[in-house]
């Protein structure tokens, strides 16, 4: 297989990618969240890390930016453990993109861990995940299941 | 042949390029719904955009360096299309002079071209072949040659298998294809090289080759022309056989001679290393001596 890493201009998707974030920052700091320099550099890591075990590409800035504007305004998410969340959050997100067989889109799927995160789950990270898989398993036919549940329209 | 037609292109060196329009690609593919993708699914757009991009400069014969790379894309896409509704025509063709010697291999094979067709996607997949070829080919089609250009090549030389099968009676080739081989119909065997054998040994034996009876005395006569085997003699002998068979049929074009040509080609180690007994499964002879 072609070593697509070697393919995208790495640095470039990465600078797009620290401005995505440095822009969220803008509505976050309302709601008391901020991502420092380094956090943003752990979050790109984290992404790279995320898709390569996912066995995905990402061609865009990832689910970062759509993550926060979901999720800023969530009442379990504080600033102590506001990157750390957003970086587990991306890898459930990849790894939920691939096991589910493409059949939902980014915003579907935020709109959905936002449903969990700030419904069931409370907030647990855990629980967001045990939750998604059994999406998949109690639900094989995913695309039937959003149109049921609708719980991803964003507010 | 078209051989020249698998030509690699080196864009080694245009790999940003190669990214911005493999991005469109994901882009369309998604229809915006997603910004990542397996890296398979990735990975079959990019040889698609290569597919797309070599068509084009092997057909035009232009140089990928004077040229902007979403341009070539473009520019294939469209030699693509023109490929699909060539290959449509051949199809048809095949369809037409397909000889009914009742091959389950070669029916199947018929379908699951049709088949191609609807499935084929040349917007994103097309170096793709979205059906199965069962059906061996005297001359298979290199491998290197992907999507349509596969389907079209693969369908061009069937036509002239097809027409030089036509060109005897089809009750007669149907009984020589029993002496080749009983369970012919059921098996996944090429039709056309036991058809041209036959024929072939009656050239080099200047008897009637479109009654396809050759015998076990005939076949002891063509062991006989190549003993003491001479590699250049034989060829030479072989070569002038193929050229009395398109005189006799009138077969003057030349895709025809070249195929048939290169199918004489095949012969010579087979001759060389095959015993007397063998020549006579070799040019599907019947073991009855003629009248």
């Amino acid at each position: 297989m072609e070593d697509f890493y070697g393919l995208m201009p790495l640095s470039h998707g990465r600078e797009q990618l620290m401005a995505a974030l440095q822009g969220c920052n803008a509505l976050s700091t309302r709601y008391g969240l901020t991502l420092s320099r380094a956090d943003m550099r752990m979050l790109a890591e984290k992404q790279m890390e995320a898709l390569r075990s996912a066995g995905r590409i990402e061609f865009g800035c990832g689910p970062y930016e759509k993550l926060v504007y979901a999720l800023c305004d969530s009442p379990y998410l504080t600033q102590t453990d506001y990157a750390e969340t957003l970086a587990e959050l991306c890898v459930l997100f990849y790894q939920f993109k691939s096991e589910s067989g493409e059949r939902w889109s980014d915003d579907e799927l935020i709109g959905l861990m936002k449903w969990l995160y700030d419904g069931e789950c409370q907030g647990s990270l855990d629980l967001v995940g045990d939750r998604l898989w059994q999406t998949l398993h109690t639900h094989p036919d995913t695309e039937n299941f959003a149109e049921e549940e609708e719980p991803f329209d964003e507010e | 042949m078209r051989n020249e037609l698998v030509q690699a292109v080196d864009l080694s060196h245009r790999q940003e390029e190669l990214y911005l329009l493999l991005e469109r690609q994901v882009k369309l593919y998604t229809i915006g719904d997603s910004s990542s993708l397996p890296a398979e699914t990735a990975q079959e757009l990019l040889r698609s955009i290569r597919f797309c991009i070599e068509t084009h400069l092997t057909l035009s014969g232009e140089s990928a360096s004077n040229h902007p790379l979403a341009q070539l894309f473009e520019e294939g896409q469209r030699d693509v299309w023109r490929l699909i509704q060539e290959a449509k025509l051949l199809y048809h063709e095949a369809k037409r002079t397909n000889p009914g010697f009742g091959s389950i291999a070669y029916g199947d094979t018929l379908d699951a071209i049709g088949d191609f067709f609807r499935f084929y996607d040349m917007r994103f997949f097309a170096h793709d072949i979205p059906c199965s070829i069962d059906y061996p080919l005297c001359h298979p089609v290199p491998e290197a040659l992907e999507g349509v250009r596969y389907i079209g090549e693969y369908l061009r030389r069937l036509i002239i298998e097809n027409r030089f099968c036509g060109l005897f009676a089809q009750q007669d080739a149907i009984r020589l294809l029993g002496i080749h081989q009983p369970e012919y119909r059921e098996l996944i065997l090429n039709l056309f090289e036991p058809v041209f054998a036959c024929a072939l040994g009656l050239a080099l034996l200047n008897r009637n080759a479109a009654s396809l009876r050759l015998d076990s005395e005939g076949c002891g006569r063509i062991y006989e022309l190549f003993r003491p085997w001479d590699e250049n003699q034989t060829r030479a002998r072989l070569h002038e056989a193929v050229n009395r068979l398109c005189i006799r049929f009138r077969l003057w074009d030349t895709e025809m001679r070249a195929y048939l040509m290169n199918a004489a080609e095949n012969l010579p180690p087979r001759l060389k290393s095959t015993t007397r007994e063998g020549y006579c499964n070799l040019f599907c002879a019947s073991q009855q001596t003629q009248a």
